[in-house]
């Protein structure tokens, strides 16, 4: 079995299947989809390898590649999450800064 | 005194209107306790479905309360979310104990890849959760301070 190609083909399946499902807008996850199939290579390989040899069966190939997907959300919820919290201090830093000179200008 | 109290007033609703949502600390010893439940159950995946569904039932009402329990919290949008799919019925989660059960047993080496794969969902939440710490109470600290002192 030749992985690269394999996962070359692969790799170009899904980016053409966004560029027709989102067209302009799937532009902005092409980035994330890239990122997602060149840091799970190594994982792709090995998996693709248990199934070939019979290590697994596949329902549980299908079932770790769920788990990218699914891996895939929660980091961009995390992100999210985390970039929302990144707003709400610099909120709470301008919320203090007029707080201090309120307090001085009215002499509290 | 009563300008102060006013002034106290207003800091903390705007405050509070600026959060995205406070710290739980129940939400984050409850989701490291339910990794602990979802790495103990995968474990036990070689052995037969039939002989587990204790285990299986325990683990998925977890799941559904601390869903339940996310929704009851104001803006908390990413949170339910996270737990969202957890719950969700095409996620890898629940597909793993749908094909346990078909299969009877999960074999090791796929389980020795799968549980990291999970973990790893556990740890985004635990260290999201975590991170709302500082902005709840240092600021909350700080501004009552200004107020009080």
């Amino acid at each position: 079995m030749d992985f690269e190609k394999l996962f070359k083909e692969l790799k170009n399946d899904v980016l053409n299947l966004i560029k027709d499902k989102f067209g302009q807008e799937g532009e902005n996850i092409k980035d994330d989809v890239t990122l997602f199939f060149n840091s799970s290579k190594a994982k792709l390989k090995r998996w693709t390898e248990l199934l070939a040899t019979g290590v697994i069966s596949a329902e549980e190939y299908e079932l770790l590649l769920k788990s990218q997907k699914d891996l895939v959300v929660m980091t961009s919820l995390h992100k999210a999450g985390v970039s929302s919290i990144k707003l709400g201090h610099f909120k709470n830093s301008v919320i203090k800064l007029i707080l201090g000179k309120v307090t001085v200008l009215v002499g509290l | 005194m009563k300008t102060k109290f006013n002034l106290l007033l207003l800091s903390l609703s705007l405050l509070c209107f600026s959060c995205a949502s406070y710290y739980d600390h129940y939400t984050l010893t409850e989701t490291v306790a339910t990794k602990v439940m979802v790495e103990s159950l995968f474990d036990k995946a070689t052995t037969p479905y039939s002989e587990n569904i204790e285990s299986i039932t325990e683990l998925q009402q977890q799941l559904q309360k601390m869903l339940i329990y996310e929704k009851t919290k104001e803006r908390n949008v990413i949170m339910q979310k996270m737990w969202g799919l957890l719950n969700s019925e095409t996620s890898a989660l629940q597909s793993f104990f749908t094909t346990w059960e078909a299969q009877g047993t999960m074999s090791s080496e796929f389980i020795e890849e799968f549980t990291p794969e999970i973990s790893k969902q556990f740890d985004l939440m635990v260290d999201y959760e975590s991170k709302k710490d500082k902005q709840a109470e240092s600021a909350l600290l700080q501004i009552i301070n200004t107020v009080i002192n």
